[in-house]
């Protein structure tokens, strides 16, 4: 999963390598200067095609790390 | 029903109903659709009729319980504001109520809100988007027949010339440009609304502006501190809790002209630009801004943004703001000037936070700070009176806690 995931910020946040290769399960927006209020929205639209789900609109603003990322798809039913 | 409707004031019984502003980007929408029948008993929040706005189409409830008449024909553009029809409790009493208000109140009687203008001229105005006071009077008020000439005057408008009326389309090129120059595809619906729509507000107000630059450590402390707990936060969160401070300067802020008559919306809405995926400029609404922490406010702006991007924003998401927020964050400017949306008369604007150096007890810190600019309407408060929002502004977010 991790891998899908690095592969939707690099779409959402046009990262370089190395960068991605930093994002693990414990990164937040605060370890990432490129995760901004406006380049989370693309994440979000990046996950949701990738992993085939949708998220509220509510509870956008509470994915502000991998780990809740990770929580909020395992509670749509998406596996590691 | 006659063609020039009087809006005399509504009796205890009968009342118009108007076109409301189902999105604020657009200042006419057309007429779809009745969804009741002329005569039909409607009750308060029933659809009456759909109309269709450059973004969608949009149900209209009615505002109370009666006997709905409709005004007007499907099929044709409508300001807002223009009448729609009437309720009352039957179809005789909104027929009375018509017949003593044409009796009262003749074609070619001064309107209440604009006492150089006659109704009819107030309607024929509204219904072309333009704003009366503009129209030159040939006699001792604005008739119908001055707005019909200037309408006809200002149509085939070139560029270059003066004044152009705003929101008129100009579509006469002066021929010694034709060469120069190659045509290209016009503006989309959106971006033709949002133009008309601004240079309308633009021509109502009489806008200057004040600025202050701010410091923006304690904003910049509380974004990272959110996102060091995995939530998203953003300068515009903490820019809609600075312009509800400065309502609470002074409830002007919140108020709107039309001419003389000044109108103060009763709640703290405040709107925010946000960008949809296709570029797409929007303008959603943070309810109650000055009953909500920082932290809710960011939230609700996560949101609300993620409606925008996703091209799901309602109307009623749109509808009602007292003022509007505007951030250029992302771009290295350093201040920008933002125009007013519809029925508002001030709009807190901000560039990109920048790094500067301040002396603070003998020494040379960098510190985060930002340019606010206030657009703010004149004839509403002046300069001084502006200064003391924007200053309420800044201490809102020099004090910033979450």
């Amino acid at each position: 999963m991790i891998d899908r995931l690095r592969a939707c910020f690099a779409r959402a946040m046009k990262l370089d390598a190395p960068a991605v290769e930093r994002i693990d399960a414990s990164t937040t927006a605060a370890d990432l200067p490129a995760w901004t209020s406006v380049t989370h929205l693309s994440l979000i639209l990046e996950l949701e095609r990738a992993f085939n789900v949708r998220f509220d609109n509510a509870e956008v603003a509470s994915l502000g790390s991998v780990g809740a990322i990770i929580e909020a798809l395992a509670a749509k039913g998406v596996r590691a | 029903m006659p063609e020039d409707h009087e809006l005399a004031s509504p009796n205890d019984n009968v009342q118009p109903v108007l076109v409301p502003q189902v999105n604020v980007n657009d200042d006419e929408v057309r007429l779809v659709g009745w969804r009741v029948e002329a005569g039909a008993c409607v009750r308060a929040g029933q659809v009456i009729c759909e109309v269709e706005t450059s973004k969608s189409v949009e149900e209209i409830p009615a505002p109370a319980d009666g006997m709905f008449v409709p005004a007007v024909d499907e099929g044709r553009m409508l300001a807002v504001g223009a009448l729609l029809g009437y309720i009352g409790p039957s179809r005789e009493a909104v027929e009375a109520f018509l017949k003593a208000s044409c009796a009262d109140r003749p074609a070619d009687a001064p309107a209440a809100d604009t006492p150089r203008a006659t109704l009819g001229a107030v309607q024929l105005a509204r219904e072309h988007g333009i704003d009366v006071a503009m129209v030159p009077a040939t006699g001792d008020r604005i008739r119908r027949e001055d707005v019909e000439r200037f309408l006809a005057a200002t149509a085939g408008a070139a560029i270059g010339d003066p004044g152009p009326l705003p929101g008129r389309e100009q579509e006469a090129l002066p021929p010694l440009l034709a060469p120069l120059v190659t045509e290209q595809p016009p503006l989309g619906d959106h971006a033709w609304s949002v133009a008309r729509h601004l240079a309308a507000t633009q021509a109502r107000l009489t806008t200057t502006q004040v600025a202050a630059d701010v410091r923006m450590d304690r904003v910049v402390a509380w974004m990272e501190s959110r996102r060091q707990s995995g939530r998203v936060a953003g300068v515009p969160a903490a820019m809609i809790h600075a312009a509800a401070a400065a309502v609470a300067a002074d409830a002007r802020l919140a108020s709107f002209r039309l001419g003389r008559r000044v109108f103060r919306y009763q709640a703290v809405d405040i709107a925010f630009t946000a960008r949809s995926a296709e570029g797409r400029l929007f303008a959603p609404v943070v309810r109650g801004a000055d009953r909500r922490s920082p932290d809710d406010v960011a939230d609700e702006v996560a949101r609300l943004s993620m409606a925008v991007f996703r091209g799901e924003l309602t109307g009623a998401d749109q509808a009602g703001a007292c003022m509007t927020v505007s951030v250029l964050a992302d771009r290295p400017v350093r201040w920008h000037v933002g125009l007013q949306n519809a029925f508002q008369s001030a709009i807190l604007s901000c560039g990109a936070v920048r790094e500067e150096l301040v002396l603070l007890e003998g020494q040379a810190r960098a510190v985060p700070t930002a340019t606010l600019v206030l657009s703010y309407d004149h004839g509403l408060m002046d300069g001084w009176e502006a200064s003391g929002c924007l200053d309420a502004a800044r201490q809102a977010l020099e004090n910033l806690a979450g």
